[in-house]
């Protein structure tokens, strides 16, 4: 199979119907105001290495969210020093005495918070996780049971 | 709450996350898939620091840009744009975060663990190179006045984070002695990013501003939680930040020793200054999404009582400010200028994505990044006067 074959001329309606999940975990890993750019630098970095991307490994929504992460890793990279950090981590529970569990699952190691992200919050099943992720879907799986228990360890006694 | 609990609560919040955003982003594919039809390709790639300086003077592109001169008659300016050097870390290619700055003879260009130096009259040859000191670090913030570099190196295995060492650095490109001037680890504000100016350079480190004497190599060091915004004829210009406002300080007398407030600032204010001008952006924030408004001002040093609108409109990277000319850039387009005189602004200068604070000025040159299609950098020289 032919570059040309493998991602299609038409590089707006290869990515369109990924774009929501796309904007979803740059809303997530970079913030709402933020997500567009994020979503821009994955779109023109995708499109920069498109010829890498080989649709026998798999879908392209897992490629495409991969780069996404990456984007938004280096996006909050550059705000981190043009913007004081914040003087304590955020509480888990508000002042209102609810359950933060955005704040918690903020808190937890990257790959974990990739695995909630993806599963939870974006909404894909083990296997795109673990595509999107690059590794097994029992690697997936354990990630999620490692991220629950630590979540349930900040929160569940609340 | 057991482990059945945990997978609920987070699927309810999964759903409640996906039902409030249901917008995805608009590409924009003008950008995006510019040369489309086109494979990659390899010649027009990054390239690899070793081969760069050869590599990157087969592919430079000299531009004609029409600047207009006092006139108002338009005539080519000295404009390049080169593509810019990659690195590789761990076989994974990093692409040129943290563009740029120029001052003196130079642009210095940091790409995650060293920053590149070019001269302004041969941009596209690598001059020098620094590095980092740790076994993964950043170099960030680089500041130049005439020969003297200044940069913040930060031990950085993933991301800066709180508790990891940071140092910052001086380095006489003449000669190339190096001195470190200040340690610490990351605390609760930002890094420490000098700033350089007039034989002087400045930072901020917890609660204390230093200013050290370039020529005499004397630091000196006083409680001001002022953070420097530029180092001007009128004085060591800089900010203070609070919920309420941003209250702009000039420090002046020997040694920076005399401190003064200038004026009140709406909160969130970004200030830059070069010269007798300081320019104030603000955007006005939008609760639950990006600004929409917003304003870039000028003024004059010391007093600052004229703020005058130069333009109106959120911008994506904040403004930046040489002799005589401030130029900001939004997403997509190609930088704005504004000349303080009045002259008409330059146009046709090249456009692209804008990713970080890509852009810079010193004296009467403009230097800036574009990211779509292949990474380049851009050295415009705007000339107020013919």
């Amino acid at each position: 199979m032919g570059q040309a074959a493998v991602v299609p001329d038409d590089f707006d309606a290869w990515v369109r119907p990924h774009l929501l999940a796309m904007t979803r975990l740059a809303c997530r890993l970079a913030g709402d105001d933020s997500a567009d750019d994020v979503v821009q630098e994955a779109l023109t970095r995708a499109w920069r290495r498109r010829s890498t991307y080989d649709p026998a490994k798999g879908e392209p929504l897992p490629w495409l969210l991969a780069i996404t992460a990456d984007r938004a890793r280096r996006h909050r990279q550059r705000l981190w020093v043009t913007h004081p950090l914040p003087e304590r981590a955020a509480p888990a529970v508000d002042d209102d005495g609810r359950l933060d569990v955005a704040a918690a699952v903020a808190r937890l190691p990257r790959k974990q918070r990739l695995a909630v992200e993806l599963h939870y919050f974006v909404g894909l099943d083990t296997a795109t996780t673990a595509a999107a992720l690059g590794c097994a879907v029992g690697t997936v799986k354990s990630q999620l049971s490692d991220a629950r228990r630590r979540l349930r360890v900040e929160l569940g006694d609340r | 709450m057991d482990d059945n609990q945990m997978d609920l609560l987070l699927q309810e919040a999964g759903e409640a996350f996906r039902g409030t955003h249901t917008r995805a982003a608009e590409p924009r594919a003008a950008v995006i898939t510019r040369g489309a039809g086109t494979a990659p390709d390899r010649s027009r790639r990054w390239l690899l620091p070793a081969g760069a300086a050869a590599a990157t003077a087969v592919v430079v592109i000299g531009l004609a840009v029409a600047i207009p001169d006092d006139s108002g008659t338009r005539r080519p300016a000295a404009a390049v744009s080169v593509p810019l050097a990659m690195n590789r870390v761990k076989g994974i290619a990093v692409s040129a975060d943290w563009l740029a700055v120029a001052g003196g003879d130079y642009t210095a260009t940091p790409i995650r663990e060293r920053i590149d130096l070019r001269r302004r009259s041969t941009p596209g040859e690598v001059a020098a190179t620094v590095t980092t000191t740790y076994d993964s670090g950043l170099l960030l913030c680089p500041a130049l006045d005439g020969d003297t570099l200044l940069w913040t190196d930060v031990a950085a295995p993933q991301l800066p984070g709180p508790g990891l060492p940071w140092s910052l650095w001086e380095r006489d490109l003449r000669t190339g002695e190096t001195r470190q001037l200040d340690t610490g680890a990351v605390g609760a504000g930002a890094l420490p990013c000098p700033r350089a100016g007039q034989g002087w350079a400045a930072w901020s480190t917890g609660g204390d501003l230093s200013a050290r004497d370039l020529s005499a190599g004397f630091t000196y060091t006083r409680p001001d939680p002022a953070v420097p915004v530029a180092i001007t004829p009128a004085g060591l210009l800089a900010t203070t930040r609070s919920a309420d406002e941003v209250t702009l300080v000039l420090r002046t007398g020997e040694s920076y020793g005399t401190r003064k407030v200038v004026r009140a600032l709406p909160a969130g204010s970004h200030v830059a200054a070069a010269g007798e001008r300081a320019v104030v952006q603000h955007d006005d924030p939008v609760a639950g999404g990006p600004p929409r408004t917003g304003t870039v001002r000028s003024c004059t040093i010391p007093a600052c009582s004229d703020l005058t609108e130069l333009a109106r409109g959120p911008v994506s990277v904040w403004p930046v400010v040489g002799d005589g000319f401030v130029a900001w850039r939004r997403s997509g387009a190609a930088p704005e200028v504004v000349r303080f005189d009045g002259g008409a602004a330059p146009s046709g200068l090249p456009a692209g994505l804008v990713v970080n604070e890509a852009i810079a000025a010193a004296g009467d040159t403009l230097v800036y990044a574009t990211l779509d299609g292949e990474p380049r950098l851009h050295v415009v020289r705007i000339t107020s006067r013919s």
